[in-house]
């Protein structure tokens, strides 16, 4: 994205009724909001649908953001992020792994551990390695994958117990015991 | 919920933000979260770090319906806006407890949106002063109403039809299927649907329904005028499921018809 100067102007442009600054708000940014989604949701049809929600909140409510508690790329993240989860919520039911495609009415089931394409991998897609990244590789294997795969994917605790063929409750500790030893981490970067 | 151990805050607020918070325990963080700005403190932390995650990910472009869907949908909505009819003292209330501040139609369509509004309200006022009027009225605007584009499509291997027209001055699609039997295999392939220009590129206009036989209303990007003259042409593709990754057909074309304007 943009440097975080020139998406706030944007973005403050925006809230001021400015709809050429939010027409250049969405070309500057659509392309990653729509890599996040697409990621996360996986049909290119769901993610537009979700990139149209989220680029449609930040016209409605672009004069709520405050530079103050966080970057803007953050926000425009969150938000998209945010609207990903509750369309997986409405259309993948929770329980199961399975999902019902609302074209044709057939199931199909969902990609999850891919060995050869996996979400660690494709985060390392970027020049470079960040604070979380550095961060990320103090975690056993366990507990990066369930990070990884609740964020990429979206997945619920049981999911996840589903995609790595855990009990619950191990799954849970994973993601506990990683978010305590990356915090501790990332606090001391 | 012990919501006062900071162990237990700090790690349902990393839960929240990476999204394993769900259900009723993720709505009562989010009320906890409105009264505790520590809390929001913490949650934004974690959204500041976890956004490294989205950075990581190569940028890949939306199609330009996308776009054109959301810049309807918001004049939509400015339309709306502006034809609600209240009383003056309930605008009063309105602009008092209004945050935001009104917003500039800037954009052409929106402009243009806002200007058949004004004919239509135009249209409206005439109707209650002059019954001849509304008739002078009704006529004119019949005869100014722009005629849409109309096509029907069946490719060969299968008698599914659809039947389109492009309403190129309201930037909608219209879409009757017709027949059970798809021309591909949908439950592997979607069907994409085309418009060539002059030049012969095509460009998106959308996904076509498989199912049912309802008709269907998609969004139509912006036809520039110097390509809409007596006919457009339309063609199918068959493409990955969610449509073609490039923005360009990559799979076989299962039909190409022009879209003629009726006389």
């Amino acid at each position: 994205m943009q440097d975080a100067a020139r998406l706030e102007s944007l973005i403050a442009a925006t809230a001021g009724g400015d709809a050429a600054a939010f027409r250049q708000l969405y070309t500057e940014t659509s392309s990653h909001l729509f890599a996040l989604l697409l990621r996360m949701l996986k049909r290119r049809d769901w993610a537009e649908e979700a990139l149209q929600d989220c680029l449609l909140k930040v016209w409605r409510k672009s004069e709520t953001y405050d530079p103050g508690k966080g970057s803007p790329s953050t926000w425009l993240f969150t938000i998209a992020r945010h609207r990903a989860l509750d369309l997986l919520r409405q259309k993948r039911p929770e329980d199961s792994m399975t999902v019902t495609n609302d074209e044709d009415g057939s199931s199909t089931m969902m990609d999850v551990v891919d060995e050869d394409e996996n979400p660690e991998a494709r985060a390392m897609e970027g020049e470079g390695m960040g604070r979380l990244e550095r961060c990320m590789k103090g975690l056993l294997d366990t507990e990066r994958k369930s990070v990884m795969l609740a964020y990429y994917e979206g997945y619920t605790h049981p999911e996840l117990a589903s995609a790595m063929s855990a009990p619950l409750g191990t799954v849970k500790s994973w993601v506990r015991r990683g978010l305590t030893k990356l915090r501790s981490c990332l606090e001391s970067n | 919920m012990r919501y006062q151990n900071p162990e237990m805050r700090g790690q349902l607020a990393a839960e929240y933000a990476l999204g394993t918070l769900r259900g009723l325990a993720r709505a009562r963080f989010e009320k906890l979260l409105r009264g505790d700005a520590t809390l929001r403190e913490e949650v934004t932390f974690w959204h500041e770090r976890f956004s490294e995650f989205a950075t990581r990910l190569k940028p890949v472009a939306p199609r330009a319906v996308v776009w054109t869907a959301l810049e309807r949908t918001i004049s939509q909505g400015q339309m709306t806006e502006a034809h609600k009819i209240v009383p003056i003292s309930s605008r009063r209330a309105a602009a008092a407890t209004e945050t935001k501040p009104p917003r500039a139609l800037m954009w052409k369509t929106w402009a243009a949106a806002a200007t058949v509004a004004a004919v239509a309200m135009g249209i409206g006022l005439q109707r209650e002063q002059s019954r001849g009027n509304q008739l002078a009225a009704s006529l004119e605007a019949a005869q100014n109403k722009v005629l849409p584009y109309v096509a029907v499509i069946q490719p060969a291997g299968g008698d599914a039809r659809w039947a389109i027209s492009l309403h190129t001055d309201k930037n909608i699609m219209r879409v009757v299927l017709s027949g059970t039997k798809m021309p591909a295999d949908v439950k592997a392939r979607s069907l994409e649907l085309w418009l060539l220009d002059s030049h012969g590129k095509p460009h998106s206009l959308g996904l076509l329904p498989v199912t049912g036989s309802r008709s269907f209303d998609m969004p139509l990007p912006t036809i520039p005028a110097e390509e809409m003259g007596a006919a457009l042409t339309l063609a199918i593709s068959e493409e990955p499921r969610g449509g073609s990754p490039t923005g360009l057909p990559t799979g076989k074309v299962l039909g190409a018809v022009p879209a003629v304007r009726p006389i």
